[in-house]
């Protein structure tokens, strides 16, 4: 159980550099390889609640949570806020044991570079993601 | 924040805080009245916030985090032209010490439960 988590301080809020995107999340300061930008805790919330969730704009902001991915997750923190590109700066791990999400640079990230991470998980997924699937219907 | 595993989660204070200090503003996302029915049939029903026009709003940030006492030591404004919640120091709070907030007697009494 992790005890203490710390809010990050290597990021800010603004509007996202990415059209139609709202906020976005960028780097304070400059950000390495491989550093921990943020350790978001989460809200679990279970497969008979989803249904429920995914009629609100929570659609578009939870993680898919838990064994099979049959739960779902409001990331509290700044975890929420992070934007999607397929070529990204920063992935997320989920801690399913903890109930945390973890966000990692990727690369290199200059001050005020807004953080972006693959929405697919994986940072190379190519795969349409759901907002992209749905505008195209 | 630290995370107790038996009393749920808290915010606390990293550094000494000043009276009428700013915590945080944390953005939030609106729930119109019929998105807020169903929010309230999710787990999140304990974390939202009432927002105008019988709308309700979900804080980001650490804005769903803070715990609730009569008795805080900080307090929060809704800010909805600005669409985000704005939490002050009411008083000196020590380094180490939890920051709460009162939710106001319209939370508790919206989920049956009279304020203690």
């Amino acid at each position: 159980m992790t005890d203490i988590i710390y809010p990050s301080s290597k990021i800010y809020i603004a509007s996202s550099s990415l059209p139609k995107a709202g906020l976005g999340v960028f780097a304070r300061e400059e950000i390495k390889e491989g550093e921990i930008i943020e350790e978001s805790p989460i809200l679990v919330i279970p497969e008979e609640s989803l249904s429920n969730l995914v009629k609100t704009p929570l659609r578009d902001y939870y993680f898919a949570w838990g064994k099979g991915f049959l739960e779902g997750a409001v990331v509290f923190g700044y975890g929420s806020l992070f934007n999607h590109s397929y070529e990204p700066n920063a992935k997320y791990i989920k801690d399913l044991e903890n109930n945390l999400v973890q966000f990692v640079a990727i690369k290199d990230l200059k001050q005020d570079e807004e953080i972006l991470v693959n929405y697919n998980g994986h940072p190379e997924d190519k795969t349409k993601v759901w907002f992209e699937a749905r505008n195209q219907r | 924040m630290r995370v107790f595993p038996d009393k749920g989660r808290g915010i606390f204070a990293l550094e000494d805080i000043k009276q009428g200090e700013v915590i945080e503003i944390a953005p939030v996302l609106v729930f119109s009245p019929k998105e807020s029915d169903y929010v309230m049939q999710t787990q999140l029903r304990d974390y939202v916030f009432q927002w105008a026009s019988n709308k309700s709003a979900a804080a980001l940030g650490y804005g769903m985090v803070y715990n609730h006492s009569d008795n805080p030591n900080a307090y929060y404004q809704k800010r909805e032209h600005r669409q985000d919640m704005i939490y002050i120091a009411l008083k000196d709070i020590k380094a180490g010490e939890e920051i709460i907030v009162s939710y106001g007697d319209h939370w508790w009494k919206k989920r049956g439960v009279n304020p203690l």
